[in-house]
Parts: C-alpha cells; structure tokens; sequence
C-alpha cells in the first residue's frame, strides 16, 4: 500500500506539472462565467442586442470546451500511451516497482483529470443557464445530473476500459514469452471488442457492466501482479 | 579498500543482449570482487552502458543470468529527473522510494556544496547538477554503485570536484563499477580495470599495472589495439 500512495504521489505531481497552464485557464473560464452579473433588458432582448458581452460567454466557453475535450478525450492518451511506450521513465526504473500497479496508478490519477473536466463543463453550463440565451446550446449538453453522470462514465469508465487495451498492447512490447505475448494479445482483442460493442449498441446497463466488469478485472489483476 | 572485504559482488553468466538483432553483448561470463572501484573501459558502442544496465537491472540480459549480491544504486543522468523538479523534490523522491537513502547526509551535503534546496533543477548548470546526482547516488546505503560516464564534458576544476566527492563520500567496502574513457583523471582512482572488447572481457588489478611502468592508458590502448 505504501508503494502505491508514493506512486500515486509522484504521478499526480507529474500530471498536475503537465497541466499547469490548462487547469489555470479553465478555472479563469468558470470564475469569470459564475460572477458576471446579468445585465439590464438581456431577457428581453433574447441575449442578441449586446453582442460584445454575448462575446464575452461564448469566447471563454469554446475556450473551455477544447480544453475540457483535450483533457477528456487526448490527454488520457498521452499520458499513459507516452509513458508507456519507453516503457517507463529511467528515474523510475532505477526505484523497483510493480509495472501493473503503477499502470492501475496511471490510469486512476488520470481518471480524475478526465472527470475534472467534465465536471467543469458541466458547471459552465450551469453558470450559463442565468442567461437563458443560444449561448449554451452549442454546448449540446444540459444540466440534469443524469447526463452528467452518463459523461462521468464516459470519461471515467470507459476511458480505463481504452487504457486495459493500451496496457495489453504495451505488454505485447515488453514481453518475450510468447505464451504471455498470445495472452496479452488475445485480452487485447476481447477489451476492445467488448468496449466497442458495448458503447456501440447504446449502452444501457449491459454495455456499463461490460466496462465495469473489465475494469474491475484489470485492477484486481494490477494490484495482483 | 582493504582485502577482507573482498569477495565475489557480481556474477555474470554467458550474458547476452542485443537490440534489433544487432548483438551488443556476447555470451559473456566475468566476477568482479568487492569493496573496490573497478573502471569498466571499451571502445564506443562496445556495450559498456549495456553491461551497466543489465548489472542495475534497468534492463533483462536476452540469454543469460546477472547475480548481484545486495542492491545497487545507479548514478542517474539530470535528464532523468522530472521537469518540475527542485533539489528538494529529488531527495524527497530518493526518499520515497529507497529506503536505504540518507535524505540527512543528502541535506547536509547539498548545502556543504552550495546547493539550495529551492533551486529547480533544470535551471542548475551542468556541473551542479552533476554534484546532485552524485551526492543521491551515494547516500544510498548499498554495497554497489553503478556509474555511466561521469564527469564526461566536465572542465578540469569539476573533474576534480567529482573525485573529492566520490573519495569523501564513498562508504568503506562497497563496490563503484564505473564507465569511463577519462583515465587520466579517473584513472588513479581504480582499483581494477575492466575492458570489454569484442572477444570479452579482460579483468586486470590497476595496481599491477601500475607496478609494470605503463599507465592505466597505456594498458587499455595495448589491450584495445
């Protein structure tokens, strides 16, 4: 246990060196869209008679979404594809660790980036509501908390489910026993397999239990190796 | 170093390694004794990192099996380091994850040496940094510290400065294993000469060298050529 919070430690020092200019921004973003005051006639005016403060909610708010999205959808990647690849950092070499367990770390500590982000989309979305306007529906999403939850998922369960896919892919490199590079190969397949299926026929409780249940398995597995 | 220290630290048994099929390190089988610094010498390319690598253990030997009696510290490049890192941060991560490192000896010896614990690593000069790694490396309580050209492109104050260091610092009977081609400025320091060639690896006591009139130099071009 000791090994795994010093891990996880240094990992999320890591990731919160990584985005340090992202994070600053969007919490900008969020503080400037939560303390503007509505101003006088934008309800009757249907929000299109003051184009420069109009400005001034969609600009920070698309600023927000590529960002959210980065943090969401490529970072993920980055984060754990990058470090993988080598497959681990000299530094950490050199400190004899579990692979697997600082792989579940990895995955775990970038989770939170990724629900982060779509939190904080999600909170816009709420600051933007006062104003009522088209402002947000470019954003396609609304503030109901089973929506929000649904991305939450998403963004934190599927996205493990895409990392079990890319931590087989980095045994299969690092592994010269070819029953264990067949095994590797095989889950491979199945994880992706089932992931896609999963999101591919809508979800609904089958397609999360099927994440979860691979999910799950990798950590237990992680934890055991 | 006195004899009764000395024993066999690192067993080497018909490793092999190569990378791509390009084969670096030949069935080779060599003991070094301990409690001595052996200098490990060869052409460029010949597999000196290699051999280093495979001994610490930061790669596995393709054929092959390296026995090392107790644990061993590798002298990390600055590169390794984090970018976020300050001179704090390193002892804190040494700290971390070795439980035979000596944060106090490291605090003491950083500021013997001028080094402040709020500096960012990154923004040190060469040299400093140098002393940082070396100052981490040895406060590991180990019986075997593993080197990989040190003090290469240093000016000859700072040669000088590493070998204060390395002789004030290093613990009565472990065992330096360094890399090298500065041998007229590391070559007082050796107590054993190593030089891997492609048919190899030659084992010499520095010592008898010295005794025959030739310089460590000298003898490692005749063995080379």
């Amino acid at each position: 246990m000791r090994e795994i919070k010093t891990v996880a430690k240094w990992e999320l020092r890591m990731r919160l060196y990584d985005n340090r200019i992202i994070w600053p921004l969007i919490g900008a973003v969020l503080v400037l869209h939560a303390l503007l005051p509505v101003p006088k006639g934008w309800e009757s005016s249907g929000g299109m008679s003051l184009s420069g403060f109009s400005g001034l909610l969609t600009g920070p708010s698309l600023l927000l979404v590529l960002l959210c999205l980065y943090q969401i959808v490529l970072y993920p990647s980055i984060s754990l594809l990058g470090d993988m690849g080598k497959p681990w950092h000299v530094l950490e070499q050199m400190a004899c660790r579990s692979a697997a367990r600082t792989a579940a770390v990895r995955i775990f500590v970038t989770f939170f980036f990724s629900a982060a982000a779509v939190a904080a989309l999600y909170l816009d979305s709420w600051f933007l509501r006062r104003f009522w306007t088209a402002t947000t529906t470019y954003l396609t999403i609304t503030a109901d908390v089973p929506d929000m939850l649904q991305m939450l998922w998403f963004g934190g369960v599927a996205y493990p489910v895409t990392a079990l896919a890319a931590w087989q892919t980095a045994c299969l490199w690092f592994s010269r026993k070819w029953p264990r590079r067949a095994a590797g190969a095989v889950l491979f397949l199945l994880a992706l397999y089932l992931h896609n299926l999963a999101w591919h026929i809508g979800a609904g409780v089958s397609g999360f239990a099927a994440d979860a249940v691979l999910t799950a398995l990798f950590f237990v597995a992680a934890v055991k190796l | 170093m006195t004899a009764e220290h000395e024993g066999i630290l690192i067993q080497i048994q018909n490793v092999s390694k190569g990378f791509e099929g390009r084969p670096v390190l030949r069935h080779l089988t060599v003991s070094f004794p301990s409690g001595r610094i052996i200098g490990l010498l060869g052409t460029n390319g010949i597999g000196k990192t290699t051999l280093l690598s495979v001994i610490g253990g930061l790669m596995e030997p393709d054929e092959g099996q390296v026995t090392v009696t107790g644990k061993s510290a590798w002298l990390p490049e600055p590169e390794n380091f984090y970018p976020f890192f300050r001179v704090r941060d390193a002892i804190q991560y040494y700290r971390d994850f070795f439980d035979d490192f000596d944060a106090c000896r490291a605090d003491q010896l950083c500021r013997e040496y001028g080094l402040e614990a709020s500096q960012k690593i990154a923004r040190m000069s060469r040299g400093q940094k140098e002393r940082l790694c070396l100052f981490l490396t040895l406060c590991r309580n180990v019986p075997l510290y593993l080197m990989d050209e040190p003090a290469a492109g240093f000016d000859p104050r700072l040669k000088r400065d590493m070998v204060k260091i390395l002789l004030e610092n290093l613990r009565e009977g472990s065992t330096v294993l360094v890399a090298t081609h500065l041998l007229r400025d590391l070559g007082e320091l050796l107590d054993t000469v190593a030089i891997l060639t492609e048919n190899g690896i030659v084992l010499e006591d520095a010592d008898a060298i010295r005794e025959t009139g030739k310089s460590i130099e000298e003898y490692y071009l005749e063995v080379v050529q």
